[in-house]
């Protein structure tokens, strides 16, 4: 079964007098495990993509199956319900809250999941662990690296073993030698049967990719698997 | 359940947010400070001058007081005024035969500041012609010796007691009563000392009480005036709900030893007691109105501070919402944040208030009245500067709660 599938995804924004298509008819299916890069060049349609995949926007017609349920019927509490549980994000800005430690930052999805959880602390060092942060687990996020930070995010969006980890241009704010080892990480957590979706217009980024979607002015213009 | 459980952690959170901001923090709690301290301090003098007045009241005889004041005869009794003899001794006697409701007559003549003599010494005072009933109107305490009796004042004799305050004065180490005071040029033998009438840090009228030396009203009337005028009657009646009657027997009486003129009236404290209440009531309305604009403007400061704190943090909201929070869960931290900053705000306000209090107690002396510092007035400053905290954290929360979640992330 697929884990998400859009048929005609359209989203229009109204600019003034102007209508603007951001997307214009994504049709696409992610199967569980797969490794995908959305790749396209600003204006494209990715991050609004991204943002509806992410249960953050909604279309403005189509329809969008997510574990099979469709989306459009979901209300907006299980909405956010969805996105502490079933969807893991990561950001270009690792957007960790400054004044809370790298375990309080792991576990907000925990805290926000309501998942009745106790142990949270093992939870937290778990998602560390795989990430290779135990060690930075109590300091701040201004004591942290760049690339240190962003496999903290990372750390956070699987703490709640997440079906899909979105991650908006990851290594937009790292440097290359960062770039390859977050990418590298993603990569690995597909592998371990993760589901992770990378957005970028970066072409090196989205190599490490095993699928590659290019967007353009809203449209699917190439969807390619690369088998490695 | 989960409500309660982020409401604590946003309370956690919240005092985080404080601590870390300490200057801001302390600058939006401003106003709740001061308005809580100002609402304690309010109430302290309010409470302070209005239980000095109570006091003197109940202390004067409260409600079962009867007052006989002069008045202005009816103009058909005009060309025949002069035949009344006033207020007079004989007033005295006659209500004591002819009006059984009333348990205690208070005749005074006032004799105004006298000098006091003894072993060189000479203290100004007030000197009091009195009847023995005073004692038991004023409830006065002796330090020693006795209050003037009977026997005083049929004898007209020349005795005085000291009010304590004269009593510290020349007898400081006791042993006053049998010693002999000049006053208006001859001997008086003093047959006792009164202790201080409120207390020893009463303030205000039960001072001024404290100087006054008595002595018999006959005495008063004879040794200093040469005629039984009174300056001022009262009578107490034992119970409330004797008053009309016992008005009634005044009245009368007092037609009878007046001759039928009617150049008196019987009055009731109820008048001074409704002019009481109404100015207790229009301070306390005064007062409170300054303190509650205070605490109302200490809340639109925290609403200022909550909004400026989250437009800093819309970040952090676009976030949260990303990572699962509800509207809800956003709501509540913030209300949280703005619960933390007026409940500490009203600690602090509470602790400012008692300096106040002391504060203004130094500047206004015990002379005047004492300001009380109201344990109930401290708790409800806090209560009320908590639900105004509250009250302004609602909207900015609200205003949180509802930001786009994609907007708030591309927030910069």
């Amino acid at each position: 079964m697929s884990l998400v599938k859009s048929e005609n995804l359209t989203k229009t924004y109204r600019m003034g007098d102007e209508t603007v298509r951001a997307l214009d008819g994504v049709s696409l299916r992610i199967d569980p495990g797969e490794f995908v890069a959305i790749l396209g060049p600003s204006g494209s349609g990715k991050s609004t993509l991204m943002h509806i995949l992410g249960f953050m926007d909604s279309p403005s017609a189509g329809r969008l199956r997510f574990e099979g349920g469709e989306v459009s019927q979901i209300g907006r509490a299980r909405r956010s319900w969805y996105r502490a549980n079933r969807i893991g994000f990561v950001f270009q800005a690792f957007n960790l809250l400054p004044r809370l430690s790298v375990t309080d930052n792991v576990l907000l999805p925990v805290v926000y999941g309501r998942s009745g959880i106790r142990d949270r602390k093992s939870l937290a060092r778990v998602a560390l662990e795989r990430v290779g942060m135990t060690h930075r687990a109590r300091h701040l996020p201004n004591q942290l690296s760049g690339g240190e930070r962003q496999r903290a995010a990372i750390a956070r969006a699987l703490v709640n073993s997440p079906a899909l980890v979105l991650a908006d241009e990851p290594t937009g704010n790292l440097d290359s030698q960062n770039v390859d080892r977050i990418m590298a990480l993603f990569g690995e957590l597909a592998a371990e049967g993760h589901t992770i979706v990378v957005v970028t217009h970066d072409e090196h980024v989205a190599g490490f990719a095993r699928r590659r979607i290019r967007m353009h002015d809203g449209r699917i213009t190439e969807d390619s698997s690369m088998d490695v | 359940m989960n409500g309660i459980l982020t409401f604590f952690g946003g309370l956690v959170n919240g005092l985080g947010e404080v601590w870390a901001h300490k200057f801001r923090s302390l600058l939006s709690m401003a106003g709740i400070i001061l308005g809580v301290a100002a609402l304690v301090a309010m109430v302290g003098v309010v409470q302070g001058m209005i239980g000095e007045v109570r006091d003197y009241f109940e202390r004067t005889g409260g409600i079962t007081r009867l007052m006989v004041e002069p008045r202005e005869p009816p103009d058909e009794q005009l060309h025949i005024a002069h035949l009344s003899p006033g207020l007079t001794f004989r007033d005295v006697e006659a209500i004591r035969q002819g009006s059984p409701l009333v348990t205690w007559i208070d005749p005074e003549v006032s004799l105004g500041w006298r000098r006091y003599s003894h072993a060189g010494r000479n203290e100004s005072a007030p000197l009091r012609g009195v009847l023995p009933d005073r004692r038991e109107i004023l409830r006065l305490q002796l330090r020693e010796g006795r209050f003037i009796g009977d026997l005083d004042i049929a004898d007209a004799s020349p005795v005085v007691v000291l009010g304590s305050w004269l009593g510290e004065q020349f007898f400081p180490d006791g042993g006053a009563v049998g010693e002999r005071i000049s006053l208006h040029g001859r001997q008086y033998r003093i047959i006792g000392v009164l202790e201080p009438l409120g207390g020893h840090d009463a303030g205000g009228w039960f001072r001024w009480q404290d100087r006054v030396g008595y002595i018999p009203v006959t005495t008063g009337m004879k040794r200093f005036n040469g005629n039984d005028r009174l300056n001022s009657l009262a009578v107490q009646v034992a119970d409330v709900a004797f008053l009309e009657d016992a008005m009634e027997q005044v009245r009368n009486v007092l037609l009878h030893t007046r001759r039928g003129i009617r150049d008196f009236e019987v009055t009731t404290m109820e008048e001074q007691l409704m002019e009481f209440r109404r100015m207790e009531r229009s301070f306390t309305f005064a007062l409170g109105g300054v303190a509650g604009i205070s605490l109302l403007v200490g809340g639109i400061g925290i609403m200022n501070v909550m909004l400026a704190v989250i437009n800093e943090r819309i970040r952090e909201i676009g976030v949260r919402k990303a990572v699962g929070a509800r509207g809800s869960d956003i709501f509540i931290q913030f209300l949280a944040e703005a619960v933390v900053i007026s409940v500490v705000g009203g600690m602090i306000g509470m602790m400012a208030s008692v300096g106040l209090v002391v504060m203004l107690g130094e500047i206004v002396e015990a002379e005047q009245f004492r300001i009380v510092l109201s344990p109930a007035a401290m708790v409800a400053g806090f209560l009320f500067s908590v639900t105004i905290g509250v009250a302004s954290g609602i909207y900015p929360a609200m205003r949180a709660a509802r930001l786009n979640v994609i907007e708030a992330l591309r927030y910069e």
